[in-house]
């Protein structure tokens, strides 16, 4: 799907709520999984708490730019994060890019139940910027999933031709986020994360152990990561 | 090499430098600040929160040191009072020594203390006698005070009472034995023991309070050892106190909104990788 495709004002489908009064200009939802679709609707409890979170990054002059969302461990859920910031940002008007860095376990595409054939990986190697392999999933907001990955892709992410990709993408939109693997791999990759304006935590509220998020907070904060706050994900 | 050495080797473009600087001036406060130490508000949140374990431990250290107390005998002392004097002018230069070199004669001190065991009529061995018996090391010319103590008051009384009667009695003798009968040694009991109405073990009081207070340190340790290790955030308040680091927002579980046609996914089984409550990446 390319941006002529952009279907404007398209309500949710059933299965995610009918009538839903967001009105963030999500496409056809064909094959989106489920948890995507409530997550991209805005009128929910869950897009109200996206939206108090893209408030708060404003309302602390961290809501341009771009943003590398990370955690401590795997499974905290730094996608939903991911996607839900920028459905509220681009709710809010301004231009979002949610870009999936996470090379070694690519999961951004399966949200939307599309392929994995074009994407970050491409525009390192073809012609185009990142913002051409992406696909609009709601008024301005557009999501570029890792494209094609080989094992040991994930050192790419410390590579200056990446930096340079996101960077060519901060030229077309006010924020991209940056989905990126767990604060260890992230820490690894000090081209990476020290190119960007800053970092967002995301902890889970009943799976992140407390003494692991707060080593990776310490780590990241002694790295002289600009790290502009947490998220609290899962809160019961 | 510290990932912030490595920054700085690497060449940087203009909009990099220029962020790089807007961002040292962005740097907040709660960044900077020395992160290494327990702080005490971030103590205080933990023992609060398992203010349950902590009170427990207190508690438990409490009952252990009560019932240690209540199981105890309690000790009553008392304390009687001798006078050993030398007669000047009767008794030649030096006696009065000899007759306190016998009495320190550690077989004498035997003497007296099995003597007075056996006139107080205690039951319990002699040895037990003598660790409850409390005489000064030295003989002088002076005062000398003899403490008992004893589960009872008169017993305590009875045993102080027993030894000043029969060290008198000793010095009698030994005063007889030496020089013929020409020593003078006055010995007397100057203040017979009485009853004391007060218990002596000071400590029954003290050993509750250091065992309430162990039982906190160790409520809190315990209490601190598990919050290290626990997975469940209680709010936004416990991050940030936990982290230092501000919370920018709180997504709520929303695993309960989602239903698969035949009604609500099981746990972990979302289709895409997804988890139930957003849990994907």
């Amino acid at each position: 799907m390319n941006p002529e495709q952009v279907a404007g004002d398209a309500r949710l489908p059933d299965a995610a709520g009918s009538g839903a009064e967001g009105n963030l200009g999500v496409m056809a939802a064909e094959g989106w999984s489920e948890h995507t679709r409530l997550v991209l609707k805005p009128g929910s409890e869950v897009g109200r708490s996206f939206a108090a979170l893209a408030e708060n990054l404003g309302s602390v002059g961290r809501s341009a730019g771009s943003l590398v969302i990370t955690s401590p461990e795997s499974g905290t859920g730094g996608t939903t994060v991911c996607l839900g910031l920028g459905a509220a940002l681009a709710a809010s008007g301004k231009r979002v890019a949610v870009v999936d860095c996470n090379l070694d376990r690519p999961h951004l595409h399966r949200s939307f139940g599309r392929p994995n054939f074009t994407g970050l990986t491409s525009a390192l190697d073809g012609v185009g910027g990142a913002e051409s392999y992406g696909f609009d999933v709601a008024r301005n907001l557009r999501v570029i999933p890792t494209g094609p990955v080989l094992p040991g892709s994930w050192a790419l992410l410390n590579s200056p031709k990446l930096v340079g990709a996101i960077r060519a993408l901060e030229e077309q939109r006010d924020v991209v986020l940056l989905d990126a693997p767990v604060a260890g791999e992230v820490l690894a990759t000090p081209n990476f994360w020290g190119s960007f304006n800053g970092v967002l935590l995301v902890v889970h509220a009943t799976r992140t152990p407390k003494g692991v998020a707060r080593g990776f907070t310490d780590a990241l904060l002694d790295a002289r990561f600009n790290l502009f706050g947490v998220v609290l994900n899962g809160h019961v | 090499m510290p990932p912030s050495t490595r920054r700085r080797d690497r060449p940087r473009t203009n909009r990099q430098s220029q962020w790089q600087g807007q961002r040292q001036s962005r740097w907040q406060g709660w960044q900077r600040e020395q992160r290494d130490d327990l702080s005490l508000s971030e103590a205080g949140h933990v023992l609060w929160k398992r203010r349950a374990l902590v009170t427990g431990c207190m508690i438990f250290f409490l009952a252990v040191a009560v019932f240690y107390g209540l199981s105890r005998e309690p000790v009553y002392t008392a304390e009687a009072t001798l006078s050993v004097r030398s007669e000047e002018g009767i008794a030649p230069a030096g006696s009065f020594d000899e007759v306190l070199s016998g009495l320190r004669d550690s077989a004498a001190m035997q003497e007296i203390r099995e003597g007075a065991s056996e006139k107080a009529g205690w039951e319990a061995s002699q040895a037990d006698f003598n660790e409850r018996l409390e005489v000064p090391e030295g003989v002088n010319n002076e005062e000398l005070k003899v403490r008992f103590s004893a589960p009872t008051p008169e017993e305590a009384a009875r045993g102080a009472n027993a030894y000043a009667e029969v060290f008198v009695e000793r010095v009698g003798e030994l005063e007889g034995r030496l020089a013929g009968g020409a020593v003078a040694v006055n010995a007397s009991v100057e203040k017979a023991a009485e009853p004391p109405e007060r218990r002596s073990d000071r400590r029954r009081f003290l050993i509750p309070i250091v065992a309430g207070a162990g039982g906190l340190l160790v409520g809190g340790v315990w209490a601190l050892f598990l919050e290290g290790r626990a997975r469940q955030w209680s709010g936004s308040r416990d991050a940030e106190l936990t982290l230092r680091a501000p919370v920018l927002g709180v997504i709520p579980d929303f695993s309960g909104n989602l239903a698969s046609p035949d009604g609500v996914y099981p746990d972990g089984a979302f289709p895409d990788g997804a988890s139930s409550d957003g849990g994907e990446g």
